[in-house]
């Protein structure tokens, strides 16, 4: 069937056309934007929970927001960092909602102890050692961090979304980066 | 006319309406959801509440024939709507019949 | 003979203020931010500054790669999980104002959506290999009949196909098609092919 040459057309047709098509109506583009970017939105929001439970709700709601949105979007080229704001609402929103107020504590609180020593001594890898790491962090200090490191998000993009102050965003930031590097070196 | 012969009129009509030549489907207006079965994507219109498809008012001497549609690509879509009416027109008879048509999705010939 | 010159490399990584030479961590990441710039002597002269920064670099650059890393690990995105996306969202929002057609009897109001009318655009592209259609968008007053109306649409197109070749018979698909399932006064269709399947491509206004 000639259709089939074009469905591979559509799945390999960069962003900008893609999305333009899906702002226009085209389901079937929509769909190729959902399966390019499911992955690392359930990737970014599996780290910032540091959960899986919630993950694919959470993916979900953003699809359907990101279709209704997708008419406002100024740069269709830009969609997958658009995809990745929404994804990242979506996810605070959950946190949120479940933990209405940072706890101001997280600041000072002392990260966990480090792992067992057979894990210490174990050579692990950039990336592998990051996850790591970074599921050991406090919630808020993780919060921040993917926020920051990952999201790109401003200090007080932070704060904005986190509800805090601007200084406890940059606080709950200067405590994670600091275990993270702390862990990262020993693992060197 | 009683609710209940507005009803029975509404699912005949949608038959009628079904068996046009080029009338692929159609859509209670307002209900247009996305739908993809394997490579296919396709219009699907939701029955939210059980009924049909097609909305019927009494105005004057007439009866007032809404319906929102998916025609085939094959045939020029006011060829396919023009049909549709004269169908309704046909089913009607000998009331008098105005009907408010709109094509909502083109399938694409294969 | 020990020599007691600490060289960075020996130098424990120490993240407090006294390891720092007066600065924090906070101070040393705005820095990286910034670039390093302006430069700051304090800093660049202090080899516990050094030693902090470098670390903030190293992990700066991981976050993105643990992301494509997980991103790339992670399962397939299933068919039925984007079935269950799509089963949910309305293409009634898209349908855009409603396109009458002419007719002399009063009984009748016959018309097609905007929406109808992309996809139709949209499905030109069948007839050209090679290109794909991405937005379009139908300038004019639509409701009234005869009116002029201007189509603009964006296309990529295949590298190395001919991009007027390309053009010419998508614009003339797309002519043919609104010809047959509207009665549209279309006066001129624009196509801005906006980028080649391929990275660094042209823009190129076809006519």
């Amino acid at each position: 069937m000639v259709r089939e040459g074009f469905r591979g057309e559509l799945e390999r047709a960069d962003d900008g056309i893609v999305a333009g098509r899906a702002m226009d109506g085209d389901v079937a583009a929509f769909a190729v934007l959902v399966r390019r970017y499911t992955p690392m939105m359930r990737a970014y929001t599996q780290r910032m929970l540091n959960a899986s439970a919630e993950v694919d709700d959470i993916v979900q709601e953003a699809f359907v927001t990101a279709w209704q949105r997708l008419p406002e979007i100024e740069e269709p080229a830009r969609v997958k960092s658009w995809l990745m704001r929404i994804v990242s609402r979506k996810a605070v929103d959950r946190i949120r909602a479940r933990r209405p107020v940072v706890d101001i504590d997280e600041i000072d609180q002392a990260a966990p102890e480090s792992s067992s020593p057979a894990r210490r001594a174990e050579t692990r890898a950039g990336i592998a050692a990051l996850g790591a790491a970074l599921g050991e962090l406090p919630d808020a200090q993780r919060e921040c961090w993917v926020l920051r490191e990952i999201g790109g998000y401003s200090y007080d993009e932070i704060a904005e979304e986190l509800g805090v102050p601007t200084a406890t965003a940059r606080g709950l930031l200067a405590r994670a980066r600091k275990y993270m590097i702390v862990r990262m070196e020993e693992w060197r | 006319m009683t609710p209940q012969e507005r009803l029975d009129l509404a699912t005949r009509l949608e038959a009628v309406v079904r068996a046009v030549p080029g009338v692929t489907n159609l859509y209670r207006s307002g209900s247009l959801v996305s739908n993809l079965i394997g490579d296919g994507a396709a219009a699907l219109g939701v029955r939210a509440a059980a009924g049909p498809l097609i909305t019927i008012t009494e105005s004057d001497d007439r009866i007032a024939v809404e319906a929102s549609l998916g025609v085939a690509g094959d045939v020029g879509s006011a060829v396919t709507l023009r049909a549709v009416r004269a169908a309704i027109a046909a089913a009607t008879a000998p009331v008098a019949v105005s009907v408010h048509l709109t094509v909502a999705y083109l399938h694409d010939r294969e | 003979m020990t020599d007691d010159r600490e060289t960075p490399e020996l130098r424990r990584l120490g993240l407090e203020p006294t390891d720092l030479d007066g600065h924090t961590l906070e101070e040393l990441s705005d820095y990286l931010d910034s670039g390093r710039s302006p430069a700051d002597p304090s800093i660049d002269g202090s080899p516990g500054c050094l030693l902090a920064l470098d670390a903030l670099d190293r992990l700066r650059g991981l976050g993105g790669q643990l992301i494509d890393a997980d991103a790339a690990n992670g399962p397939e995105v299933e068919a039925s999980w984007v079935d269950s996306i799509l089963s949910g969202i309305a293409l009634d929002a898209r349908a855009g104002r409603r396109i009458p057609f002419l007719s002399g009897d009063p009984t009748e109001d016959l018309g097609i959506t905007e929406g109808a009318v992309r996809g139709l655009i949209r499905a030109a592209e069948t007839e050209v290999p090679g290109l794909l259609v991405g937005r379009c968008r139908l300038d004019g007053d639509v409701a009234e009949p005869g009116a002029p109306i201007h189509i603009t649409l964006e296309a990529s197109i295949r590298y190395g196909e001919s991009i007027p070749r390309l053009t010419d018979l998508l614009r003339a698909e797309v002519a043919q098609r609104l010809s047959v399932h509207t009665e549209l006064n279309v006066v001129g269709i624009d196509i801005a092919v906006r980028g080649l399947q391929e990275p660094g491509s042209q823009k190129e206004e076809g006519r």
